[in-house]
């Protein structure tokens, strides 16, 4: 095929014998499954037996980088790691960030499937054609700045995504960590890399990426830099990032953990290759008893969050744990989650100290833990396992102390700021509770009603969707209006595009499919835009059902309908404009919309033969309940 | 702090503001050479190991400056007005 957009392979690496080989990228299948996410879940249709054991060697790493990246469309950098994730037992894609994608695009690789277990720690280094399976025995051990140090200096700066001390004890919820500072895979993409005594993959390419219609292109481009330009709050996103958010500072001036504290720890501000807004960051603690310690992160609101969720007054300290948890490679979400229910479980008297030791909110309390579950110490080893085998563990009632989903964490509480598609998306995403792909106007409180109408419309749901969306006695049907959003971020993970509010508010439907055709060749409109998308989103929840997924795997936790005690109130779960108290009936009926307008069966959850057929997805039919 | 490289004059270079996104090199290698290569361009940007940053033009750099007009960090400013 002509390589317009697409680096034009896919790359092979069995680690169990060695075997390294490239395949070209099919066009037809391009077309199809656009690349990244999509091209991806072929990739784990065709690979992963269903069934497998998420640490078992047959189990695939598959990597993904869309036909964008490698240009200048602003923030085309997503790395896509798809595999069957050991929390959830579900296939899910994780994404990341910074340079590893786009140096995969340039050393000529859209995808790189990773399968089998190395007899010792191996890294894999990637340059150009160029692929070595080296000896990591001496970086095995180490977390992820000390690993990633010593390969940089050994092989020069690179893409790299590494895992830390949890990941090689297979921690549940360890993930990856690209370039040091971008998490991939929540739900144990550490821990699958770690079962494959895999520490880390390289990669450095020194080609490029050409587009088919270069001058249709740069306007494509050009609208979008112009946009971002003329944006009233671009400045402050290039200040703070994803910090700055709906156009007031989250955090405030002053206090521990404000603007001004903010800017004393900030050392640099870091761009994923063509993005302009520069979500991430180098804080370097300025004094006191960690003077000098270097954090990679890709918000400071992951330090005022963990900050407020342990109580620290200590700047320094809560950043501390950010810098732990990135090191080790855990996932701060999953930790929060069990933090808490270790404290709600601990204060009602339902465990005792002798079984977990003292629980407090505190810094000493996150650092014991965090070091506990990464070398899978006493309780840590419980906790490691995630939430179904805690609760198992320790005997406690579900209902009461947990809230995932599919066995990952809720992070989105609709009793905080009511149900909206973020919330809702928790319920149906294929991989468990996770909001990504739910984003739309609710995910800022107070968003009017007829955003919600304009930007359905901008996500490419067509006119008459729009009109069922609108007609809902909650302004919006959430149920609804998710299935467009899940589209909608289906054509970001495909092409390779940062998903982050501050960069996609700049682009449409009809612009994504003009930068598709103008990059590939391959002529595409909005239309055919969207069911390429829509065809990914099926394929992702079809690679599901083949799991044994079904609808009962989407009930909401029972958390959700009691009412949440916060700040002295009682919080109860309400639809996004807060007009009413939301009940079990109210969240089945609008599981129901959801699976109504996506076509599928509302009993299973599961696509339909009808409708895997219209999307060309024929092979799947046979594997569904 | 803020320097100009002897092969272009025209741009001054501020590095607390650069933030690595390469847009400078991808606009330089398109507009030259119709493909998006950072390796192709008349600008490096270097960043270390140790996080270090460094910027400069090659000899074979013509001095357009397209590079500042898409550089929306400010890291990147033309010395002269358009």
């Amino acid at each position: 095929m002509d390589h317009f957009g697409y680096a034009g392979n896919i790359l092979f690496i069995n680690l169990s014998d060695g075997k390294i080989e490239k395949k070209p990228l099919d066009k037809a299948d391009a077309e199809k499954y656009l690349g990244g996410l999509g091209l991806n879940n072929k990739l784990a249709w065709d690979l992963i037996k269903p069934g497998v054991d998420a640490l078992a060697p047959e189990n695939p790493i598959i990597i993904g980088a869309g036909p964008l990246i490698g240009t200048m469309v602003p923030g085309a950098a997503r790395v896509i790691g798809t595999s069957k994730f050991p929390l959830s037992g579900a296939v899910s894609a994780g994404s990341g960030s910074m340079t590893f994608a786009f140096n995969m695009k340039r050393a000529g690789h859209d995808h790189v499937v990773i399968t089998g277990t190395a007899q010792k720690p191996v890294y894999v280094f990637i340059e150009d054609d160029r692929v070595q399976i080296l000896d990591a025995t001496d970086i095995w051990g180490k977390d992820n700045y000390e690993a990633v140090d010593a390969l940089w200096k050994r092989h020069a700066r690179c893409g790299s995504i590494s895992i830390g001390q949890a990941g090689e004890n297979l921690v549940k919820f360890s993930l990856g960590m690209v370039d040091k500072m971008a998490t991939i895979g929540r739900a144990g993409f550490g821990a699958i890399m770690g079962s494959k005594k895999l520490k880390a993959v390289l990669v450095r390419g020194s080609g490029g990426i050409r587009v088919a219609d270069p001058k249709g292109f740069m306007h494509e481009v050009n609208t979008l830099f112009g946009r971002a330009r003329r944006y009233p709050l671009h400045s402050a996103a290039v200040d703070y990032g994803i910090l700055n958010a709906g156009g007031s500072f989250m955090l405030g001036e002053e206090g521990p953990y404000g603007l001004s504290a903010y800017k004393k720890l900030r050392k640099a501000r870091i761009a994923c290759p063509s993005c302009f807004i520069a979500d991430k960051d180098m804080l370097v603690t300025p004094e006191g008893e960690f003077s000098g310690m270097k954090t990679y992160t890709h918000s400071f609101g992951m330090v005022a969050q963990t900050a407020m969720k342990g109580q620290i007054p200590e700047c320094s300290r809560a950043t501390r744990i950010v810098n732990m948890q990135n090191r080790y490679g855990l996932c701060q979400q999953e930790f929060d989650g069990l933090f808490d229910l270790l404290i709600e479980a601990t204060s009602k008297g339902a465990l005792s100290e002798d079984k977990v030791g003292k629980i407090e909110r505190n810094y000493e309390t996150m650092h014991d833990l965090i070091e506990k579950i990464t070398f899978r110490r006493g309780v840590g080893d419980v906790l490691a396992e995630g939430w179904v085998e805690t609760v198992k563990e320790f005997g406690l009632d579900p209902a009461k102390y947990t809230s995932h989903v599919k066995g990952l964490g809720t992070e989105f509480d609709p009793r905080e700021k009511g149900l909206g598609t973020m919330e809702f998306e928790q319920l149906v995403n294929p991989r468990g509770g996770h909001h990504q792909s739910g984003g739309s106007p609710s995910y800022n409180q107070g968003a009017p009603l007829e955003m919600f109408e304009k930007h359905a419309g901008r996500m490419g749901a067509p006119p008459e969707a729009v009109k069922r969306i609108m007609d809902s006695p909650f302004g919006f049907n959430v149920g609804r209006f998710t299935r467009y959003s899940e589209d909608w971020f289906a054509v970001f993970d495909s092409l390779g595009i940062c998903i982050r509010s501050q960069n996609n508010r700049f682009y449409s439907a009809d612009i994504c499919a003009r930068l598709f055709s103008t990059a590939t060749g391959i002529e595409m409109d909005k239309t055919a835009l969207m069911s390429a998308a829509e065809r990914v989103w099926n394929l992702y929840k079809a690679l599901n059902c083949r799991e044994g997924f079904t609808r009962k795997d989407d009930t909401p936790p029972d958390k959700w309908f009691e009412p949440l005690n916060a700040a002295g109130s009682e919080f109860e779960m309400r639809d996004y404009f807060q007009t009413r108290k939301l009940t079990r009936e109210d969240l089945k009926r609008l599981l129901d919309d959801y699976y109504d307008e996506r076509g599928w069966d509302k009993r299973t959850g599961c696509p339909t033969d009808e409708k895997l057929r219209e999307l060309g997805l024929d092979f799947a039919v046979r594997d569904m309940p | 702090m803020s320097f100009v490289n002897e092969n272009n004059p025209k741009i001054l270079i501020d590095l607390d503001k650069c933030t690595g996104c390469l847009n400078c090199q991808l606009i330089c290698s398109f507009t030259y050479h119709d493909i998006f290569n950072p390796a192709l361009a008349r600008i490096r940007i270097e960043r270390t190991v140790d996080d270090d940053k460094g910027a400069s033009f090659t000899d074979e750099c013509l001095q357009c400056s397209i590079c500042a007009d898409y550089c929306v960090y400010g890291a990147l400013s033309r010395t002269e007005v358009k």
